[in-house]
């Protein structure tokens, strides 16, 4: 396989490229549905293939095919070296760093493979976590109208090489679950829930999720919800935030702003900018208690990787450190761009996809109170531990998050449940607001969308608890 | 023999109840520019196979980027072999063929050199237009497709593709879209989407913030198009039974204003969407899917069909049927005109980022982006920014006062489905801002 890279790599050198790179990628995902409670289907999905990505005269070009032998590769590196030529007027001078780059492997084992589990077994894992929910939702007066779960189980396996002596062979087996659940009273209406947990590892991965017990927990909540929850008037509340919330404002406003190909306009046509590259944005926007960091190294993640597609090292970086933004996240294009060194964000989905920007797994550091401590400062106030809705404009500027399970607070003690309350705020008056840090720390799986194709990639999203003063909640829907 | 038939032979030799193989060969280039300039020039080339089996109560599918038929036929072999130990009951029996196919597409041109070009006749077109950058994707992509199912279908189509996208900035950090969608890159008008972007981008300067509220607004052709994909999806039969859609229970009812026309019609000659069968190898065809503001019917396969009792609409989809090719009725004029009627309220030109927060009652936001303009005697007055559209689909859809006649394709990030759609003038849109 190196062989057939090199081969590849020099190939596209020899026709004038300054830079090049050649890759391998094979992803095998095994997927099985139950729908409504009945078997949907099961699927293998098996993509592998090679990609080469060549910088000439200071135009980038990418070049991906698969079914390909020594020659057919030779092909694929004329091809895109031609790509880079074809900028004509749009002609650009792009460069890679000076980054140190690795030659490693990246070998994860699982401790129970994916094989070792039989079909029927994931199905009947999946059809006892729906016979749960639907009991739990039953228990309580309610119904489980609809369910959808999804279990995957993902192997990647990367090889690389760079013209500047990079070197990576990586396998990461990944598992994840999705599901959609709605609970529904003739009398009070339906509410639900997407669920989604994921991490870097085997089947174990899936055993510690108890899915049985967490899906009867899930639906026994929304039932709740259903029945119990009561509207909220607008106006000015303290605000918990549980970890499922404040990880998704940590992607959302401290991951994704942060990216450096954002900031320097790569992705405005889709994704959008950062507000962070406009005369005058803030660079500290809270207390100096607030850290949000990006951690690819987090063993078990869903967002692991030790080493990243352009074959530099990971590492944590701080994306707000102190209360004050601080690192980008870089790959080596946007790294020189800005006269710096990339940081290992550099990740593509498939073969047939360029690597770009990515966060992996972003988090708020913990803080040192209790769930109990921080409910205890809040006379009057939300505890929002879930959400439904949320989206936020393309400068990561103004957001929202509109609650699913959320509790009064009343003289510091949960005093019922509340519907569908919004967050509606800017990125700087939210992370202000923030004056109390939790200390247990939680993760939720997700797939971030970028890039064009769009590129869904595994990352974790997490936090403790942590307490906002005196925010403006929106009244329920 | 095709790749197709050689596995299909596989399957019939296994005996299997109901199969059916694909096999699809794309080809696309994509460029992407930023800040006027060409950020990467993307070649792919890449073949994949899928096998799709139902029988006895169970289904399972392979997806294999292979062009080895030994290998391919090994994994349907184990694949069968694995479904069967389970399982038990019936199976919905695939639509039975052999079909007649509408003719094959003819295969565009694709040169990155060509395409290379119109990407620069359009950033400088925006440029011209009063944009100080410009950054956006042109995209072109052939897929050959091989088709054959146990049930007697067969058949080939070619389905190109070409989309323009281009976002245009002013020096004050307002912004513009212009958009070309087609089958053939060659269709694409690079030069109009440019001025279109620019244009915008250069309206929209000196924006300010405007408080939220009920008002009401002219959606462009690229928002509407936005809310008419969801309701099309929301119309998958798979997502109604799930409780993903606020048009269960709603055959029969009004569901819109009277004045909307929603269809899905994948048979329109030389179109992005246009394919001749579906996923099941039914010929495909046009649904209505609301008309006079009426739900007609769900999309259907063969086996959502079954189970509500009536014949597919030819949308499979094999788990999930889908849309292929969305249609809105038209009306008169552009967002002008519809502005030029309306007393105050707001053009929003773009929005993105769509999220529900309850799929069954069509509770959702989405955000405006670009160009958004303020309107008051009918005249447009100056820009907003910061604005979110929190509403739910009834009440948008059933608040249309009037529809454009500036129909046009709409496909990009944002909206998956080809959706020809008009501006439309909707009353009383709930307009939410941040207020920290």
């Amino acid at each position: 396989m190196e062989d057939l890279l090199r081969s590849a790599m020099e190939h596209a050198l020899s026709l004038g490229a300054e830079y090049a790179e050649a890759r391998h990628q094979s992803d095998v995902s095994e997927r099985t549905v139950v729908k409504n409670g009945a078997p949907e289907v099961s699927s293998v999905e098996s993509r592998s293939g090679f990609s080469l990505r060549v910088v000439k005269r200071g135009c980038m070009a990418f070049a991906a095919g698969n079914g390909l032998d020594a020659a057919g590769l030779r092909g694929l590196a004329a091809k895109a070296v031609r790509a880079a030529d074809a900028s004509g007027a749009l002609k650009t001078e792009l460069r890679m760093d000076g980054s140190p780059v690795c030659d490693a492997k990246d070998v994860l084992a699982p401790r129970v493979p994916f094989a070792d589990v039989p079909l029927q077994e994931r199905t009947s894992l999946l059809l006892e976590s729906h016979r749960r929910a639907a009991d739990s939702a039953a228990a309580a007066g309610c119904r489980l109208a609809g369910a959808f779960m999804s279990l995957g189980l993902l192997r990647t396996e990367k090889t690389i090489i760079n013209s500047d002596g990079g070197r990576l062979l990586s396998s990461i087996p990944r598992a994840s679950m999705n599901a959609f659940l709605t609970v529904f009273s003739p009398e009070r209406g339906a509410v639900q829930r997407h669920i989604s947990k994921g991490s870097a590892s085997g089947w174990e991965g899936v055993e510690s999720w108890a899915l049985e017990e967490s899906m009867a927990e899930e639906a026994a909540t929304l039932a709740k919800v259903v029945n119990e929850a009561s509207p909220l008037s607008a106006g000015r509340k303290d605000l918990v935030l549980g970890p499922e919330i404040i990880g998704l404002v940590a992607h959302e406003s401290a991951g994704h702003p942060s990216e450096a190909d954002r900031l320097l306009g790569r992705e405005a046509a889709q994704a959008g900018e950062t507000f962070l590259s406009e005369r005058g944005a803030p660079r500290r926007v809270g207390r100096p208690m607030l850290n949000v960091v990006d951690d690819p190294t987090l063993p078990g993640s869903f967002g692991r990787y030790l080493y990243d597609d352009e074959c530099v090292a990971a590492r944590r970086r701080y994306l707000i450190r102190g209360g004050e933004f601080d690192e980008l996240l870089h790959d080596r294009s946007s790294a020189a761009a800005m006269g710096t060194l990339s940081n290992g964000s550099s990740r593509s989905l498939r073969y047939d996809v360029e690597p770009i920007v990515r966060m992996a797994n972003t988090f708020v550091e913990p803080g040192d109170h209790s769930l109990e401590e921080l409910l205890e400062g809040v006379k009057d106030g939300i505890y929002m531990r879930s959400f439904m809705e949320w989206n936020i404009d393309d400068r990561r500027y103004n957001q929202r998050y509109v609650g699913l399970e959320c509790h009064r607070i009343a003289d510091g003690e949960l005093a019922g449940l509340l519907r569908g309350p919004a967050l509606e705020i800017s990125t700087p008056a939210l992370w202000s607001s923030i004056d109390a840090i939790g200390r247990d720390l939680e993760f939720s799986a997700a797939l971030c969308g970028k890039g064009e194709p769009m590129q869904g990639i595994p990352v974790w999203t997490g936090g403790p608890p942590v307490r906002l003063r005196g925010v403006h909640m929106g009244g329920s829907a | 023999m095709s790749l197709a038939h050689e596995v299909m032979e596989t399957l019939l030799r296994l005996g299997v109840e109901n199969g059916v193989v694909s096999s699809a060969r794309e080809r696309e280039v994509l460029l992407r520019f930023s800040n006027d300039r060409m950020t990467v020039a993307d070649a792919v080339e890449g073949t994949t196979v899928s096998v799709f089996v139902r029988e006895r109560g169970r289904k399972a599918g392979i997806t294999l980027g292979e062009t080895d038929a030994s290998k391919v036929e090994a994994a349907v072999e184990s694949m069968v072999a694995e479904m069967r130990r389970h399982g038990g009951g019936g199976s919905v029996p695939l639509p039975q063929g052999p079909f007649r196919y509408a003719a094959a597409a003819e295969e565009p041109l694709v040169d990155v050199e060509e395409m290379a070009s119109m990407a620069a006749a359009a950033v400088e077109a925006a440029r011209s237009a009063g944009a100080t950058r410009s950054a956006g994707s042109f995209k072109a992509s052939v897929t050959s497709l091989s088709m054959c199912t146990t049930a007697g279908a067969e058949g080939e189509a070619l389905l190109p593709e070409a989309e323009l996208s281009l976002r245009s900035f002013s020096p004050d950090g307002s912004s513009g879209h212009g958009l070309a969608v087609a089958a053939d890159p060659r269709r694409i008008d690079a030069a109009a989407a440019g001025r279109e972007a620019g244009g915008l981008a250069r309206m929209s300067m000196g924006a300010s913030e405007v408080k939220g509220g009920k008002r009401d607004a002219v959606l462009a052709p690229m928002v509407f198009a936005d809310l008419a994909a969801e309701a099309g999806d929301m119309a998958s039969a798979f997502y109604v039974d799930m409780g993903m859609s606020f048009l269960k229970d709603k055959e029969g009812k009004d569901v819109a204003s009277p004045l909307l026309q929603l269809s899905d019609d994948p048979t329109i000659p030389g179109c992005i969407g246009t394919r001749p069968f579906d996923d099941e190898g039914s010929p495909t065809r046009r649904n209505e899917i609301i008309a006079d503001g009426v739900l007609q019917g769900y999309l259907h396969n063969s086996e959502t069909a079954h189970a509500h009792g009536v014949a597919s609409t030819a949308n499979a989809g094999l788990v999930a049927p889908r849309p292929f090719n969305l249609t809105v009725g038209a009306g008169k004029g552009g967002w002008e005109d519809l502005a030029a009627e309306m007393d105050r309220g707001l053009v929003v030109t773009n929005a993105w980022y769509l999220r529900y927060q309850n799929h069954a009652a069509g509770e959702f936001s989405v955000i405006p982006r670009d160009a958004v303009f303020v309107v008051e005697k009918g005249e447009v007055v100056g820009a907003a920014k910061g604005l979110r559209v929190s509403d739910t689909l009834s009440s948008l859809l059933s608040n249309i006062e009037a529809l454009g006649g500036d129909r046009r394709w709409v496909r990009w990030w944002e909206v998956d489905v080809p959706t020809l759609s008009p501006s439309a003038w909707v009353r009383d849109v709930s307009f939410t801002r941040s207020t920290m």
